[in-house]
């Protein structure tokens, strides 16, 4: 009897435990214009959303104990499709919501801590999640992602990426017109071909493989690393570091307080390139058969010029050197100011 | 239409002209049938507008920062109540943090032409900053340990920055280079400061 009795219990926690963790499952569906637009939101879990050749927006909702209901609101033109939770319920209860949509139409994902995945949705796609990760796969018309402590994975093509982190990784391979990276902590990877790109930075290192045809990036500490820069390129680092490869620069501006610079590019004619520092090396390296017109100077730094003509003292009796001279006809100008930081021209 | 709780998220960025079309209209629909929000508004704009008219103003009289370090790195604070990002701050704080950063954009080009008048344009950054680093001591919550890690790391970062340019400018006073390179540098921590008030901390979420 006690045997029974305790078997009995055993069941009975069984049956509770496993209860307080099973799923409901959830399907709806409806037909949608080819472009309609679908909100979807879900505090914790997952939020997976693949594109396919139907009119038709379809859901698979496995609910989590505790969640009250799935809203799923229809009509042609939109979608919205809702996890709702008792707000009075603190802990997270997941849901794993697997989604199916016109591959035309528009996107819209709000995630706590859920993972945001979505493939081949061609449309707009404007994707957000605090703790979880946003991944996209292919191309869209335009990509608005943004995570907090998340990684960010961007893989495709798109008009436009704009991209919002704070602490998660942030990767993007792929070609666009133009993209917009704001992130505090995280690094960011870049690879393919990019019109305009702009990246503000705080200690996050950035890395840009490809090319870039006008670049403005921004970053504090972080160290900033352009493979190959097309036209306009400007930089400004407070200690971090800045390599930059460029082909032939029309324009570019680099500042940095103590961070070094290092820049190996061509010059347009008429091209303007300008580097300042306070304490921060500078390494520039510029091709032998260059036209151009350099000033060059240092309140404390040394100065060192593979081209020919020497730096001399501005004052026999007082710090600062100065360098000034033309090659060619002289058509770019260039322009090195550090305070102590020393200056290398390099010839290649 | 929007209801009361998204309008926390989407004023600033309504009265800044930042929605989409279809943001905007669901937001003017809400401020249409609801006195409360409308209130809202009137007081963000009237905000601004009084942030664009800053006076000058000396330097504090004390610096924050050392309560807002305590409260990074993690001091107990017997009694506080822990609050969620209020919409006040948000309201209030952002778009005030914002106007007056702008505000002391301009003073620094300003500065560029003008030598002597970088210390102004300076002690109206210090004044901001300190407005900033009040706001988020405001907030009532800590930092997530990485963020406060990050921050602090950065601020070291500026400060010695701003300490090696004012040496540069000592051996150096006529250069106005060095001057726009201290204002950037100053504008830099006030963008980190209003990142760490825009940034949401979800009580429990992961650093």
């Amino acid at each position: 009897m006690r045997l029974l009795r305790f078997g009995f219990m055993v069941a009975l926690v069984g049956t509770v435990t496993v209860g307080a963790w099973a799923y409901t499952e959830v399907e709806e569906g409806c037909d949608v214009a080819p472009s309609g637009g679908v909100l979807i939101k879900n505090i914790a879990g997952s939020i997976n959303v693949q594109a396919w050749d139907r009119d038709r927006v379809e859901v698979k909702a496995r609910l989590g104990a505790g969640v009250k209901r799935l809203d799923f609101d229809c009509t042609p033109r939109r979608t919205e499709i809702e996890v709702v939770v008792p707000h009075w319920f603190r802990r997270h209860i997941e849901s794993h919501l697997e989604v199916f949509v016109p591959r035309m139409g528009d996107l819209e994902v709000e995630a706590v801590s859920a993972d945001v995945h979505v493939e081949n949705v061609a449309g707009t796609l404007k994707l957000e999640a605090v703790s979880g990760d946003v991944t996209v796969v292919g191309g869209a018309e335009w990509i608005n992602a943004k995570a907090v402590s998340g990684d960010v994975t961007l893989n495709g093509d798109a008009k436009y990426f704009d991209v919002r982190a704070t602490s998660g990784h942030v990767a993007i391979a792929g070609n666009a017109d133009e993209l917009d990276v704001e992130t505090a902590s995280g690094d960011i990877e870049i690879n393919g071909s990019f019109g305009a790109v702009k990246i503000e930075a705080i200690s996050g290192d950035v890395e840009i493989a490809g090319s870039v045809s006008d670049l403005i990036i921004e970053t504090v500490s972080g160290d900033i690393s352009a493979a190959r820069v097309l036209k306009t390129a400007a930089a400004e680092s407070v200690s971090g570091e800045v390599r930059l490869t460029a082909d032939r620069l029309t324009d570019g501006d680099f500042a940095t307080i103590s961070g070094r610079i290092e820049c190996d590019t061509g010059l347009a004619e008429q091209a303007e390139l300008e580097i300042e520092s306070v304490s921060g090396a500078v390494a520039l390296t510029l091709p032998q058969d260059l036209a151009a017109t350099f000033s060059i100077s240092s309140f404390t730094g040394s100065i060192r010029n593979d081209f020919g003509p020497q730096a001399q003292r501005v004052d026999q009796h007082g710090p600062g050197s100065e360098l000034e001279f033309t090659l060619g006809d002289g058509a770019a100008q260039v322009d090195v100011e550090t305070h102590s930081g020393n200056i290398r021209i390099r010839s290649r | 239409m929007s209801t009361c709780n998204e309008m926390e998220g989407r004023l600033n960025d309504y009265v800044d002209g930042t929605l989409s079309e279809a943001e905007a209209q669901s937001v003017e629909a809400h401020l249409g049938s609801c006195p409360a929000c409308r209130r809202a508004e009137g007081e963000l704009r009237a905000l601004i507008a009084g942030a664009e008219a800053l006076p000058k103003a000396l330097v504090p009289e004390r610096d924050l920062w050392p309560g807002v370090v305590g409260r990074i790195q993690g001091e107990a604070r017997s009694g506080t109540v822990r609050r969620p990002f209020t919409q006040t701050i948000r309201r209030r704080v952002l778009p005030f943090a914002a106007a007056v950063a702008v505000t002391v954009a301009a003073l620094y080009a300003v500065a560029v032409w003008r030598t002597p008048g970088y210390v102004k344009a300076e002690a109206d950054f210090m004044r901001t900053r300190a407005q900033l680093l009040a706001a988020i001591e405001a907030r009532g919550e800590r930092l997530s340990p990485g963020t406060a890690q990050t921050v602090q790391a950065n601020l070291r970062v500026i400060d010695d920055a701003v300490q090696e340019i004012r040496a540069a400018i000592e051996d150096d006073p006529d250069n106005p280079r060095l001057v726009r390179m201290l204002m950037a540098t100053r504008q830099k921590e006030l963008d980190l400061l209003v990142a760490v008030v825009r940034t949401p901390q979800p009580i429990g979420a992961a650093p």
